[in-house]
């Protein structure tokens, strides 16, 4: 019987859908995971010029601001740079000795790193990655520690193409990593939740006060983390507390990889 | 239309947060047929933005997660009705 329609078979178009995205699939990773280097390479001069746009479409809208506005956000930033500078100073003074006495006892704490630019950052990267400008021609290695200009500990090298390399935060989604509770010297284990967050859990024994800080574990002790929230229940054996990271996620610039 | 839109995924992928580039493939794979290119796109994000050595297939989460999206599309699309 001769019809003016198509009969739908589905079975058919079906397998074929199946066959013609497992295809596209097995070749697209194998094709990605052996070109990734050069895609990465390839997309760094992009980031860069979105980064020197977003910082010039800053200054033209400040210049939007009004006049009072302006002088109300200066007469801020002075107070808080006074304030700042105070506590540096109190803390060069901790931190001097603490080399001085380092040392005496043949441990030097500080060594020169690599100063990298962040290409991206969360939320561009869906988890807490930062691609930064310095690859293997820069000296970067996988396994490499990264730092903030002030200090904090943020992260390890895990990816290192020729002029780019990734970081994984420690406060990445489900990654674990060992640290101290500065009170008291608790060993504990961070948990990172994304966004710059962590959380442990602790016995209920152990004294956790909002404000403490959580560093990483070595003779140096480098600051990871500060303990935002603290909670617990009655009927629970243990205290679960929040910790925010060292850095803000949304707004690392620059970093010492060493 | 359906190279501008990969174009335009494609900058949004480099240029913006994970909040605005997901939805937008997403919605092309629902409104495009057998939209392939959101499975590369996938792979793309995963290159870029992606947590490495977790295994060949682990390394690629979000390619996976495109490619089942255009399996599961294809039945969805042939019950929606984009004209009157």
């Amino acid at each position: 019987m001769k019809t003016n329609y198509r009969p739908r078979n589905n079975r058919a178009s079906g397998r074929k859908r199946l066959t013609l995205v497992a295809t596209l699939l097995v070749i697209g990773t194998a094709g990605f995971f052996v070109l990734r280097g050069p895609i990465l390479t390839g997309a760094a001069p992009a980031w860069k010029g979105a980064n020197a746009l977003s910082a010039r479409i800053d200054v033209w809208l400040g210049l939007l601001s009004s006049k009072e506005s302006l002088a109300r956000e200066n007469e801020l930033l002075k107070q808080q740079i006074l304030s700042r500078e105070a506590l540096i100073m109190s803390l060069r003074a901790v931190s001097d000795s603490r080399e001085e006495l380092l040392r005496v006892y043949g441990r030097t704490a500080s060594t020169t790193g690599i100063a990298a630019a962040v290409l991206v950052h969360p939320p561009e990267t869906p988890y807490d990655v930062l691609v930064l400008d310095a690859g293997l021609s820069e000296g970067v290695r996988e396994g490499q520690r990264a730092f903030l200009p002030e200090g904090g500990l943020i992260g390890n090298v895990v990816q290192v193409s020729s002029h780019e390399s990734r970081v994984l935060m420690y406060s990445s989604s489900g990654v674990r990593t060992d640290a101290v509770l500065e009170r008291g010297a608790v060993p504990v284990n961070l948990q990172g939740l994304g966004g710059g967050n962590f959380k442990i859990d602790v016995p209920k024994e152990v004294v956790v006060v909002v404000g403490d800080r959580v560093i990483a574990p070595g003779i140096v002790g480098h600051m990871i983390g500060v303990v935002g929230e603290v909670e617990t229940a009655p009927t629970d054996s243990a205290l679960h507390a929040r910790i925010v990271s060292a850095a803000s996620v949304s707004s690392v610039r620059y970093v010492i990889i060493k | 239309m359906r190279s501008l839109a990969t174009l335009f995924c494609f900058l949004l992928v480099l240029l913006t947060p994970y909040w605005m580039y997901f939805p937008a493939i997403i919605l092309c794979i629902i409104l495009f047929p057998l939209y392939g290119e959101g499975i590369i796109l996938g792979l793309l994000i995963d290159v870029l933005y992606g947590r490495p050595h977790l295994g060949l297939v682990l390394d690629f989460p979000f390619g996976m997660i495109a490619g089942v999206c255009v399996l599961l599309a294809a039945p969805i699309r042939e019950h929606l009705r984009f004209n009157a």
